[in-house]
């Protein structure tokens, strides 16, 4: 059985988690990429703008397909605090 | 969202496709254009002489090196663009202090005086710098608008899942359940070049839309994006040390590079930073060859003719992505494929147009609406319209005005462009007023009006019409009228069959 429409602050809401914080997420995915392979500086960045748009991509799906906000915020907060660590110890700029 | 995830995927698919579908249909029609810009840039300059074969030109490139001397010494860059098969003849550019120009030579190494147009390379670069904006402004949105499509596609490949059965599913004649099978067939037939388009068009862009990667790797050496384009494409950005050195005859440079590359005419696009200068540095980029992920470039000292080390970064990530770019371009393809890619970025342009004209028809059927959502679904429905059919309109009379303006106009290129957005707004305010039945009729003649005369009466008002074509075995100027010819014969047929708008409630079936 479908459920109700969602309010327009759910879908405000939705918007912001997908679009706003996807956006700094999939950023902070490429960076977390970059400092994660090996390679040239200009190729490991490339590789992770690459992926970065896929997974602002995954993001804003998620967002929109999640039931529960709230989880969804949760496991992008728990990934990208682990990523941002990752970060930190391989010492990128971004650090 | 919805309780399902199909059914949350349909609600994205339809509302993302939808906020930014005017503007995306503007980018993915002009983008598709870009495809012929340089037949179309020939077409838009009838005062180049046809020139059948390509010939060994080291007149031109010696008269265009001499111009370049003269007008524009200290230039911070020159670019000359060599002749190639689609387009025989050399064109050059400066750029500087002094200002900006450009100049055309046949492959004798005559000056051809051509009219000020923007050409095809305008309408090209409209579906990335669009119009009137700051060029940063408008990379945000087309990265934006971009995204959107991207998750509209994505979302769409999970609510089509019956791919299959709809690329073989079209029933005429059934209002909105037509519209649908005809967007689902489009979708379809062409998704490979749609995903890849729009993933590319990011990947073009990406520097602007993720800053953040960049800067965390480049610091703030300096402005990250040009840290990093030096060493990924090698150097162009140049400090000039204000020595004078006058540059070495740059036909032999290309004559070296010939000889290392082994072989003629591989070079397409010559660049000069800081001419003139001791510091400059001359860029050969290469004509795309057998692989996509390459693009390869020399470099050489302009004040020596000697050759330059340049140490790129090499790697997995720059060949997928040079080959995403390069397949986005499509540069590297013959005649074939290039219509192949004309052809599907038309599908994605009618795709996107009957994803509107769907969405009008389903807010049209709801039977609970405020008098306010009924006239602002009437304006929206009309505007869906005036943009689809609009557009057209104003490329036909961008045409038309390169041929009618005076050639010695102030601002020649500007006034086309002007006139262009001009005739887009008419249209759409016109389609706004007008009930869709009339505006649609009205709009679908002007289409069939605009290009079916031109290849006509363009002889007499400078050239490369029809006829001439003909007489002169020009392959490339009778397919650009013929093309003419073809989005007016669509356009009339269009017009004949249309019977008004689709009853309410003949549509029927799975709803996306």
């Amino acid at each position: 059985m479908a459920s109700a429409r969602p309010s327009p602050a759910n879908v405000l809401l939705r918007v912001l988690i997908g679009g706003v914080a996807g956006y700094f997420y999939a950023s902070l995915a490429a960076v977390f990429v970059a400092s994660v392979v090996s390679g040239a500086r200009a190729d490991r960045v490339i590789a992770g703008v690459v992926l970065a748009f896929l997974v602002h991509t995954a993001v804003i799906v998620a967002a929109f397909a999640a039931r529960s906000l709230g989880k969804l915020a949760a496991v992008l907060t728990v990934s990208a605090a682990a990523m941002l660590v990752v970060v930190r110890l391989t010492g990128s700029g971004l650090a | 969202m919805f309780g399902s995830f199909r059914r949350s995927m349909a609600w994205l698919h339809t509302w993302s496709g939808l906020v930014v579908s005017w503007l995306l249909y503007f980018i993915f029609l002009t983008g598709t254009l870009g495809y012929f810009d340089v037949e179309i840039d020939r077409w838009m300059k009838p005062e180049l002489p046809y020139q059948g074969e390509l010939v060994p030109y080291p007149q031109a490139i010696a008269a265009a090196q001499a111009l370049l001397d003269r007008e524009a010494p200290s230039a911070r860059q020159w670019t000359l663009t060599l002749p190639e098969t689609r387009n025989p003849y050399l064109h050059v550019e400066w750029q500087g202090a002094g200002g900006a120009g450009e100049a055309d030579f046949d492959l004798a190494g005559n000056r051809v005086d051509t009219r000020s147009t923007g050409g095809g390379q305008w309408l090209y670069e409209l579906h990335f710098r669009l119009h009137y904006l700051p060029i940063e402004l408008a990379y945000w949105i087309v990265c934006i608008v971009s995204m959107v499509m991207l998750v509209a596609l994505v979302s769409g490949v999970v609510v089509h899942r019956r791919i299959f059965v709809e690329f073989f599913t079209f029933r005429p004649g059934k209002g909105r359940r037509s519209w649908l099978d005809l967007h689902n067939l489009l979708s379809v037939s062409a998704l490979p070049f749609h995903l890849m388009i729009t993933y590319s068009g990011l990947l073009f862009l990406q520097s602007t839309y993720m800053p953040i990667p960049f800067a965390a790797e480049y610091g703030d050496e300096r402005p990250a994006y040009e840290a990093f384009s030096d060493e990924f494409f090698g150097p162009s950005h140049i400090e000039p040390t204000g020595v004078q050195a006058p540059a070495v005859d740059l036909a032999l440079i290309l004559d070296h590079a010939a000889r290392r590359l082994g072989e003629d005419h591989a070079i397409r696009l010559v660049t000069v930073y800081h001419p003139n200068d001791a510091a400059s540095v001359t860029r050969l980029i290469r004509m795309i060859g057998p692989s996509v992920a390459r693009s390869d470039r020399l470099y050489y000292a302009t004040s020596t003719g000697e050759p330059l080390d340049a140490p790129l970064t090499d790697g997995f990530a720059k060949d997928v992505r040079m080959a995403l770019v390069n397949l986005h371009e499509g540069l590297f393809a013959g005649a074939f494929l290039r219509w192949l890619y004309f052809v599907s970025g038309l599908v994605g342009t009618a795709m996107i147009a009957t994803g509107l004209v769907i969405w009008a028809q389903k807010r049209g059927e709801r039977k609970r609406r405020s008098p306010g959502q009924i006239r602002a679904h009437t304006l929206v429905e009309r505007l869906n319209w005036g943009v689809i059919l609009g557009l057209p309109v104003a490329i036909g009379v961008y045409f038309w005005a390169n041929r009618l303006l005076p050639a010695g106009l102030d601002g020649r290129a500007s006034w086309e462009q002007d006139i262009f957005f001009a005739t887009l707004a008419i249209a759409a305010a016109y389609a706004a007023v007008r009930r869709p039945e009339t505006s649609i009729r009205h709009l679908l003649a002007a289409i069939a009006a605009l290009f079916g005369t031109l290849p006509f009466v363009c002889e007499a008002l400078g050239g490369y019409g029809l006829a001439s074509a003909v007489r002169s075995g020009d392959g490339t100027m009778l397919g650009f009228n013929l093309v003419l010819l073809a989005a007016a014969t669509i356009a009339a047929v269009c017009l004949l069959r249309f019977r008004g708008p689709a009853p309410i409630g003949a549509a029927v079936g799975a709803e996306t």
